[in-house]
């Protein structure tokens, strides 16, 4: 099974420039906890949850003052979507991380996360 | 700190499986929901819990005919229903976690999800919380 198979193909995305309230508020609305960081076209970073409960709470900010800008990560560990199931699974568990970008020709196609393993891997109890 | 407690936006409906429950069941349930955490019980007692990382961390090929039981967590990681978002916050950066038990009294009241606190940094309750102590 191909990462393409599994990969959720819808995709958040963020200008860099958004409030870190805005992304916190995006997130809880769609229940999803990644947005691709987009600048002039490029996908540059992903800001997830888990860079909001680290880089924002637990340091004591409150979002407001801060943009997307200032809590990203860049670069994002990406994959092809040809790539294998097994191949996203080594690549999150080795970076400690639930949100694997598709990426094609520089541009996010999909998104892979642990939920999308589960998914492959129920198919194959 | 925050004046909130983890009872005032912890999630009430969490879901549960029993550890005798197949892996498969277990799959199943979380995708049905589209949530990564269940809550492992024993005679309605909470004994664990069972998340998507448990599951991929373990070779595919070694999943099948599997329980619960075998793959669950069995450290309970948790709160009072009293403790501050603050504390908890610190706690699951320590522990890696995204997901937390709300406990009082031996139960399992409710969870706390990353994404309950992501939602008061998004409604600015944080900062309300954060000014009116200040003052």
């Amino acid at each position: 099974m191909k990462v393409k198979d599994i990969m959720s193909r819808i995709v958040a995305s963020s200008d860099r420039y958004l409030r870190v309230t805005e992304a916190a508020k995006f997130m809880a609305r769609s229940r999803s906890r990644a947005l691709i960081v987009i600048a002039e076209g490029v996908p540059i970073g992903i800001v997830t949850a888990g860079d909001i409960m680290r880089k924002v709470v637990s340091r004591g900010f409150t979002g407001a003052e801060l943009t997307v800008e200032d809590i990203y990560t860049e670069p994002m560990i990406t994959i092809g979507q040809e790539a294998t199931v097994e191949e996203a699974r080594e690549i999150m568990l080795k970076n400690r991380i639930r949100h694997l970008p598709v990426v094609e020709d520089s541009r996010v196609v999909g998104i892979a996360t642990k939920m999308s393993l589960l998914y492959k891997v129920k198919q194959e109890l | 700190m925050s004046p909130l407690s983890v009872r005032e936006i912890m999630d009430r409906d969490f879901l549960k499986i029993e550890r005798s429950d197949t892996l498969k069941e277990a799959a199943s349930r979380m995708l049905e929901a589209e949530s990564d955490f269940l809550v492992v019980v024993l005679d309605e007692r909470a004994i664990g819990f069972l998340s998507a990382h448990d599951i991929i961390t373990k070779s595919f090929d070694s999943l099948e005919g599997k329980r619960v039981a075998d793959v669950m967590s069995k450290e309970i990681i948790s709160v009072d229903g009293s403790a501050s978002i603050d504390k908890t916050v610190n706690l699951m950066m320590e522990k890696h976690i995204h997901h937390i038990l709300v406990m009082e009294g031996g139960d399992v009241i409710g969870v706390l999800y990353d994404l309950d606190i992501i939602k008061l940094v998004g409604e600015k309750t944080l900062f309300r919380a954060k000014e009116a102590r200040e003052i």
